[in-house]
């Protein structure tokens, strides 16, 4: 393989598209049906570790609203 | 008398103009002075005339004086308004000469309202400035994170921009996180209120920051061509996309902004991507790594399945088979390179054998020479070493004869000499 594919140790240090991008790479080694057998598998595992952890990310955010007022005090505030 | 016939002579020497060649070379000096070309003139428009939506004639004027101007219908079609009597305007043009009359003319090029013209102006002389400084250069265009969790808003507390950008930013990703400051956008002071909100935002833990308002006039907008604002915006360590009016407007802050956006609405699009997508992309990468998996799996089985079936696995002893063929194929190879140099060496042999004939002494004797050794069998090579009644042996090629000295006399020449 020319590109050899590195897994890292703390995915939660990627951000989601970097994450995305990863994921993408590994897809690409695996379909090209050239990876030793167990390699294939630890690369799954470290796809499914990617994917895992780009679900997070859509969750983290509250979805909350705050108005930040001239007396920079925070008010929760839903249209 | 005699004096101003001179005159005249002198004068003959000089060139005559016709009327229309003064003109033209007038029209041409004017054309070619730099500092009439191309230049702002503010005044206020008299004896306007635009027959049939086409070319437009009027005066400029101003309390004392005035001049002839044109508007060609080429450039005029571009105006964003109907020039009118009185009209107080500021224009852009070239000075030049109608030659028909002799007219000196200002060809106007572009054409703004007064109070809009100034601050056009103003607007060209601090885009020229920031740009020269570098405010606009794309080293310093930080990157619009591509999943924000926190997005900071500078506009209006009320008004249609707000409300398109927290429909859409909700459309699209239901749990971001929103924080809005409230900021007068127009009139006096709003520059200020504008930096101060970015400050604020910027000094959060905010990823994203949009600036922006709905549309409104060149007036209304303006406090987004402010320098100050436009510096607050470079010096902001958090990305800001600037969405100011409508798509046609381009304020300062849309060039000196980490990107432009062409509206608030579209700003929002810009910043937050769609949920529902991101999630069918992960899907979509999920059922690809399994997939993928699988066929490398079957790929193997097959594999596996295709070494098991084959003749190496059948029948054994052919892998012995091939090899002893191999090993035969070699052995021939070895025998036919030795062959060839045996052969080499024996012609080698030959050779050497027949120059070795052509030097023995045999050659020479068999044309009559013989040896003489003594009884010692010694070579005899002069007459010194020979006494009367010695036995000497003569060696021809077929014998020995065995014979006495009788005599022994020295050559007169020396044959050795």
């Amino acid at each position: 393989m020319p590109e050899e594919f590195e897994e890292i140790e703390d995915v939660k240090k990627l951000g989601f598209e970097e994450a995305l991008e990863r994921l993408e790479k590994i897809n690409k080694k695996l379909e090209r049906n050239k990876v030793p057998l167990e390699r294939a598998i630890e690369l799954y595992q470290h796809g499914i570790e990617l994917i895992e952890y780009c679900e997070e990310k859509l969750e983290e955010a509250e979805g909350k609203i705050k108005k930040i007022t001239e007396e920079n005090e925070e008010i929760n505030w839903e249209k | 008398m005699e004096q101003s016939k001179i005159d005249k002579e002198k004068d003959l020497d000089q060139k005559i103009y016709s009327v229309s060649g003064l003109n033209h070379y007038v029209k041409s000096l004017l054309e070619r002075e730099n500092e009439i070309q191309d230049v702002w003139v503010r005044g206020e428009i008299s004896n306007f005339k635009h027959h049939n939506g086409r070319h437009m004639y009027f005066v400029l004027k101003d309390d004392t004086s005035e001049i002839n101007s044109v508007m060609f219908s080429s450039k005029n079609r571009d105006l964003d308004f109907e020039p009118e009597e009185g009209m107080e305007v500021l224009c852009r043009g070239d000075i030049g000469l109608y030659i028909p009359r002799g007219q000196y003319q200002l060809v106007v090029k572009e054409m703004m309202v007064g109070g809009i013209g100034e601050l056009y102006l103003a607007y060209e002389k601090l885009k020229e400035k920031l740009s020269e400084e570098g405010l606009f250069g794309d080293e310093y265009k930080k990157k619009i994170p591509f999943l924000p969790q926190k997005v900071g808003i500078v506009t209006s507390g009320e008004g249609a921009a707000l409300r398109d950008m927290l429909r859409v930013l909700r459309e699209r990703f239901e749990n971001i996180d929103i924080f809005l400051v409230p900021t007068q956008v127009q009139g006096e002071g709003s520059a200020e209120k504008i930096v101060d909100s970015i400050q604020k935002l910027d000094s959060m833990e905010i990823d994203v920051i949009i600036i922006g308002r709905g549309g409104g006039s060149i007036e209304d907008l303006w406090s987004f061509n402010e320098e100050q604002v436009a510096r607050a915006i470079f010096k902001a360590e958090t990305p800001i996309v600037s969405a100011v009016g409508h798509e046609t407007d381009f304020l300062i802050s849309d060039f000196v902004a980490d990107a432009r956006a062409p509206t608030p609405t579209a700003a929002a699009e810009l910043v937050v991507p769609i949920k529902t997508e991101l999630k069918q992309k992960i899907m979509d990468q999920e059922r690809r790594s399994r997939t993928a998996l699988y066929n490398l799996i079957a790929n193997y089985r097959d594999k596996l399945k295709s070494l098991v079936d084959s003749p190496v696995f059948e029948k054994p002893e052919r892998i012995l088979e091939d090899r002893y063929q191999k090993l035969d194929e070699n052995i021939e190879r070895l025998g036919i390179t030795l062959d060839r140099y045996m052969e080499a060496y024996t012609r080698e042999l030959n050779g050497q054998k027949d120059r070795l004939k052509a030097l023995s002494p045999i050659q020479t004797m068999k044309r009559g020479y013989s040896i003489v050794m003594d009884e010692k069998d010694e070579v005899i090579t002069s007459v010194e070493e020979v006494n009367i009644e010695d036995i000497l042996k003569i060696n021809l090629t077929d014998g020995e004869i065995k014979a006495k000295a009788e005599e022994v006399e020295r050559c007169q020449k020396n044959l050795r000499k």
